[in-house]
C-alpha cells in the first residue's frame, strides 16, 4: 500500500484495498508525503524543530542565531496550536447510496472514506474531531473530541453509517445547527439534493455564529453527464417522482442544467462567507483533500 | 396532375407507417433510478416543446419521403413542362437527308442544320421514350436515345427522295402503335412542297389522328436551284454515224443567271457543251463511237445544291442490223416501208442471211414472229414455235380494241390492238419477258432471241402502223428486243427494281448487292450508270438518276403542311428555339416522377441529417 500513493489512485480501486480505517490512513500518509508543507502545520508560537532553509521560505522564520554560530541557513519550525473543533457533516440520505457505475462508489462511500481521511489529518493535529450524520433526521452524532480513541470511533461509525431515509432535511439541518454551539469547523459533505435556501439558511446560521463553515459537494459523474441511451423513466429514490425521458435528446440542456445548479451553488456560498467544493466519485482522495486544504489555508489567512 | 400508373398509389397506405410505429412504440420506459432527476425534470420542462417541435419535423419528413416515392412511382404527369422533364412519349424522328438536303443555306448544309436539331431532340430524350428515327430510305430504326443519336450521326446526303406524306403516315403508325400516352412525330426536312406529293391530304387518314406533328425547317429562304432533271440519249441506239443527247434543266426556285454551261460526257470524255436556263429543254448531237455500251452524263454549272447538276446517261451504240424477211411471210406494207426508212438511214442491212429474221413461223436461230396472215396457217405457225422451243403458242383470236401496255419497250405504249391472237404459255416453257401486254394478256413476249407478237403490224389488227412511231417502234425492235438486249433501264435511287429476266446480275460497285433478274430488290441508291450483265455479257443498262422533284426546293407552305394532315394537330417551326418549345408538348405534360425522386432524395438527406443531429447532441 505504501509503494504508491493511495491519494491519487482512483477512489474505488483504492476502497477494495481495505477497511475504512486503513484506507483512510493510506490516502493520508500519501497525501501528506506529497506536501511540501503541511496546511495545518504552521508556524505558531510553540517551536516544533529546525529544518534546512528552502527557497521560498519566509526569512523571517530564519534562524539567525544558528546563521550566526555556524554560517547555516535554518528555519524554526513550530507546532501549531490549536483548540480547533471541527465537525463533519455528512448526508446519508437515499440519494446519498446511489452510483452511475458498477466500478464507481457510491457519493456515501465516497463521502465516508473522505471524511474518514479527514478525521484523521485533523485528529493528527489534536483537533477535537466530532460527525454529525443526518438524512431526514440526525442519525449519528459524535462529540468532537481530540483523544487518542477518537480516531478509531469516528472510523467505525462512519463504516456503520448507510444511506437510508430522504433529504426532507428542515428537522435535521435545525438539529445540525442546534448541536454546533461552539465555534469551530464545519465540513458540510452532502449531495446537495436538498432544498437550496432552507440550506442555506441553516449555512449561514452557522457562518453566522462564527463557524468556517465549508460544503463538499459530492456527484456522481453519471449525474453530470448524461450517458446516451434510449427512453426512460427517471426516477427520484428519496421522493419516488419519475420523469420520462431520452438522454440522447436532453444530455446538452441536462449538463447546463447541472452546471447552472453547481454555478448557482458556488454562488451563493461564495457571497455568504461559506467554502464550497464540487468532487465527483471519481476524484482521486488526495485531490479532494488538496482541494479542502487550499481552501482552509484562504479561510485561514 | 395524373398518373400513369394510378395502382401505385395504393402505396400512400405506407404513409401512415412512421405516425402508426409512433404511436404503437410508446410503450412505457423502464425504470431507472436516478438522483438528479430533479435536474432532469426541469431540462425537461425548458427543453420540452424543441424536442417536440423536432419530433413532429421527423415525423413529417419521414411521411413526406414516403408520399414522394410513392407518388414518383405512379408516374405523375403534370399539365406543364417542367424543368426540360416530359411525358414518356413515343417519338418518331423523320429525318429527310434526301438530295435537296445538300443545298448549301448560309454556308452551313441544311442537313447539317437538320442533324443539329435532332441531335438537341435525342440528348432530351429519356429512356422511358419510345423512339424510332426514319430516313430517307423509309425504313424504321428503333432504339435507345443513344442508338438513335448514333444512327442520325451516320447519316449523310442521300440521293433517294423522300416522301414525307408516306413517312410522316408510318411513323404516326408506329407513334400510335406504341401505347404511350403522348405521341409525337418530328419531321426534320427543307419542307419540299413536291415531297408532299401533288394529292395534298391523300394521307386525311385516320393514322395521324391525335399525334402531334412537329415540322421544322431551317428559317430564310430555300436557294434558287437549277438541275439537270432528264438526260437521255435519244434514240437509246446509235448506229453508225452517232446520235443525240437530249436534256432538260429544271429546279425552282430559279436562279438570278438565265443560263448555265452544260457539258456532256461520253465514255469518260467530254463531248459537248451547250447552255440552258431553268425550264428549258436542250439536245446535243454526239458522234458515235465504237459499238458498244456507253455510260455518259450532263453536268451543269454548280450551284447551291451539287446533287442534282449532274445526271447520268446510257446509250448503245450498235452497228446496223441484218434483217431478212422471211419467204412466203407477209408482214405488211408499213413493215417493208419501215424496214426500207431504217435501211435508209443506215440502222438495217436487209437481205441475205440476216441476224434478224421477221416471218410468220418460227426458226430457231431467233427472229421476230407474227401472226400468220391466214388463219388456216396458224396450227402450223404453233407447231413451228413449238418446234423453236419458245414456250409460247398463239391461241384463240381476241376482236376487241385495247391499248398497249409496254413499259419495258415505251415506242409501243399506247397504241391501240384491234384484233390479235392471245399469247399462251406453253406447259413446258421456260422463262421469258412480257414486253408488252394489251388487255392485261401478253402481246409481245421474247423467248431468248425469239420475239412473238399477238398482231400482224398492219392498220386492220393495229393501228401502230399509222403512228409516228411505228419506225422508232421498229427500230427498237429489230436492233435491240430481236437482238437478246435488254436495253436501258431507269431508276431512281434506292427504289425497288425488277430486272430482265435474263439479268444475272448488275457491274459496277453496286453489282454483288442487286438480285438476279425477275426478282424485285431495292436499286443502288448512288446515282450512276450500272451494267446489266447476262453471264459475261452485257445486255442493257441501268441508269440510276436523282428524282428529278429534288431539285425544286420550293418550300411548302405551313397552310399546305396542314393541309396533307388535315386530322392531325401540325406546328410548323422554323428556329431552334420555337422547335424546343413544341417538342415533347405533347398536350403540355411533363413527367415529375425524375423531380419528385429527387426531393425524396433530399427529405431523407435531411432527414437523416436531423435525425443524426438528435443523436449527436445526444451523445
Amino acid at each position: 500500500m505504501s509503494a504508491q500513493r493511495l491519494d491519487l489512485l482512483d477512489p474505488f480501486t483504492v476502497a477494495g484495498l481495505g477497511g475504512i480505517e486503513l484506507v483512510a490512513r493510506g490516502v493520508v500518509e500519501g497525501f501528506l508525503s506529497g506536501l511540501h508543507r503541511s496546511p495545518y502545520r504552521g508556524f505558531s508560537v510553540e517551536f516544533a524543530e529546525h529544518r534546512p532553509y528552502q527557497p521560498g521560505d519566509e526569512l523571517r522564520y530564519l534562524d539567525w542565531k544558528i546563521l550566526g554560530r555556524r554560517d547555516r541557513l535554518y528555519v524554526k519550525q513550530f507546532e501549531e496550536e490549536t483548540n480547533l473543533r471541527a465537525t463533519l457533516v455528512l448526508d446519508v440520505s437515499r440519494s446519498m447510496g446511489w452510483s452511475g457505475a458498477s466500478d464507481r462508489l457510491t457519493k456515501c462511500a465516497y463521502a465516508v472514506r473522505l471524511a474518514a481521511a479527514l478525521g484523521l489529518i485533523l485528529l493528527r493535529q489534536r483537533d477535537a474531531t466530532g460527525l454529525i450524520a443526518f438524512d431526514d433526521a440526525i442519525r449519528v452524532t459524535l462529540p468532537p473530541k481530540a483523544r487518542a480513541g477518537q480516531w478509531h470511533l469516528l472510523a467505525r461509525t462512519l463504516q456503520d453509517l448507510a444511506p437510508e431515509g430522504g433529504t426532507a432535511a428542515e428537522g435535521a439541518l435545525r438539529r445540525v445547527t442546534d448541536l454546533l454551539r461552539r465555534r469551530g469547523m464545519v465540513l458540510f459533505v452532502s449531495d446537495l439534493l436538498v432544498e437550496r435556501e432552507l440550506l442555506l439558511t441553516a449555512l449561514r446560521y452557522l457562518r453566522h455564529r462564527g463557524h468556517v463553515v465549508t460544503v463538499l459537494h459530492v456527484m456522481d459523474p453519471a449525474e453530470l453527464d448524461l450517458a446516451p441511451s434510449g427512453e426512460a423513466r427517471f426516477v427520484d429514490p428519496e421522493t419516488g417522482e419519475g420523469i420520462v425521458a431520452a438522454p440522447r435528446e436532453l444530455g446538452p440542456a441536462y449538463r447546463a442544467t447541472v452546471e447552472g445548479v453547481v454555478r448557482a451553488w458556488r454562488r451563493a456560498c461564495r457571497t455568504s462567507g461559506i467554502g464550497y467544493h464540487q468532487v465527483t466519485t471519481a476524484t482521486p482522495f488526495g485531490d479532494a483533500l488538496r482541494r479542502l486544504a487550499a481552501g482552509s489555508a484562504r479561510a485561514a489567512r | 396532375m395524373i398518373f400513369l400508373q394510378p395502382l401505385a398509389l395504393f402505396g400512400l397506405a405506407f404513409a401512415l407507417v412512421p405516425p402508426l410505429l409512433h404511436l404503437f412504440q410508446r410503450r412505457r420506459p423502464p425504470d431507472v433510478e436516478f438522483p438528479s432527476a430533479r435536474y432532469l425534470r426541469q431540462t425537461a420542462r425548458e427543453a420540452q416543446r424543441a424536442i417536440q417541435l423536432r419530433h413532429l419535423a421527423l415525423l413529417l419528413l419521414r411521411v413526406a419521403a414516403i408520399v414522394l416515392l410513392v407518388l414518383a412511382a405512379a408516374g405523375p404527369v403534370v399539365p406543364a413542362r417542367v424543368g426540360g422533364m416530359h411525358a414518356p412519349t413515343a417519338l418518331a424522328l423523320v429525318f429527310d437527308h434526301s438530295l435537296s438536303s445538300g443545298a448549301v443555306v448560309g454556308g452551313r448544309r441544311v442537313v447539317d442544320d437538320l442533324a443539329q436539331r435532332g441531335r438537341e431532340t435525342l440528348r432530351e430524350a429519356r429512356d422511358a421514350d419510345a423512339l424510332w428515327l426514319i430516313g430517307a430510305d423509309g425504313l424504321a430504326r428503333r432504339g435507345t436515345p443513344r442508338e438513335i443519336l448514333d444512327a442520325l450521326s451516320a447519316l449523310r446526303p442521300d440521293a433517294r427522295r423522300l416522301d414525307l406524306v408516306a413517312a410522316t403516315g408510318l411513323a404516326a403508325r408506329l407513334v400510335r402503335s406504341a401505347g404511350y400516352a403522348e405521341g409525337e412525330v418530328h419531321v426534320l426536312s427543307d419542307l419540299q412542297r413536291s415531297a408532299f406529293g401533288d394529292a395534298p391530304g391523300r394521307a386525311a387518314d385516320t393514322t395521324v389522328r391525335g399525334v402531334s406533328l412537329v415540322f421544322y425547317h431551317p428559317a430564310g429562304d430555300p436557294p434558287p436551284n437549277r438541275g439537270v432533271v432528264e438526260a437521255r440519249a435519244d434514240p437509246p441506239t446509235w448506229v453508225l454515224g452517232g446520235g443525240s443527247v437530249t436534256g432538260r434543266i429544271g429546279g425552282a426556285p430559279a436562279p438570278p443567271a438565265p443560263r448555265a454551261g452544260i457539258t456532256v460526257s461520253l465514255g469518260g470524255r467530254e463531248a459537248a457543251h451547250t447552255a440552258a436556263a431553268a425550264g428549258e429543254a436542250f439536245t446535243v448531237r454526239l458522234a458515235a463511237p465504237r459499238p458498244g455500251w456507253y455510260a455518259g452524263a450532263v453536268e451543269l454549272e454548280p450551284d447551291e445544291l451539287r446533287g442534282d447538276d449532274r445526271r447520268p446517261f446510257a446509250v448503245r451504240v450498235a452497228a446496223p442490223a441484218a434483217v431478212t424477211v422471211e419467204a412466203g411471210a407477209d408482214p405488211g406494207r408499213f413493215v417493208r416501208d419501215a424496214l426500207g426508212v431504217l435501211a435508209g438511214a443506215g440502222q438495217v442491212t436487209l437481205g441475205g442471211s440476216g441476224e434478224v429474221r421477221l416471218g410468220e413461223t418460227a426458226r430457231g436461230g431467233g427472229g421476230v414472229v407474227f401472226p400468220p396472215h391466214d388463219p388456216l396457217r396458224l396450227g402450223a405457225a404453233n407447231r413451228a414455235l413449238d418446234a423453236a422451243g419458245a414456250g409460247w403458242r398463239f391461241g384463240a383470236r381476241v376482236e376487241r380494241a385495247d391499248s398497249v401496255e409496254a413499259p419495258a419497250f415505251p415506242a409501243l405504249g399506247g397504241a391501240r390492238v384491234l384484233r390479235r391472237y392471245r399469247l399462251e404459255p406453253t406447259p413446258a416453257r421456260g422463262r421469258g419477258d412480257v414486253l408488252a401486254r394489251v388487255g392485261g394478256e401478253p402481246w409481245l413476249v421474247r423467248a431468248g432471241r425469239l420475239v412473238i407478237v399477238g398482231s400482224r403490224f398492219v392498220p386492220e389488227e393495229t393501228d401502230l402502223p399509222l403512228s409516228a412511231g411505228f419506225v422508232p417502234a421498229m427500230a427498237t425492235l429489230v436492233l435491240r428486243v430481236a437482238r437478246g438486249e435488254e436495253g436501258i433501264v431507269t431508276a431512281a435511287p434506292g427504289d425497288p427494281l425488277t430486272l430482265p429476266d435474263g439479268v444475272t446480275g448488275l457491274g459496277g460497285a453496286a453489282g454483288s448487292a442487286i438480285a438476279r433478274g425477275g426478282a424485285q430488290a431495292a436499286g443502288p441508291a448512288t446515282p450512276g450508270v450500272y451494267p446489266l450483265l447476262a453471264g459475261g455479257d452485257t445486255v442493257g443498262m441501268l441508269v440510276v438518276a436523282p428524282d428529278p422533284r429534288e431539285s425544286d426546293l420550293t418550300r411548302a407552305t405551313a397552310a399546305e403542311v396542314a393541309a396533307a394532315f388535315p386530322h392531325a394537330t401540325v406546328h410548323v417551326v422554323e428556329t431552334a428555339r420555337a422547335y424546343a418549345a413544341v417538342r415533347f408538348a405533347g398536350a403540355g405534360r411533363s413527367d415529375v416522377a425524375p423531380w419528385l425522386l429527387a426531393t425524396a432524395l433530399a427529405v431523407l438527406v435531411i432527414e437523416s441529417l436531423a435525425a443524426a443531429g438528435v443523436h449527436r447532441r445526444g451523445a
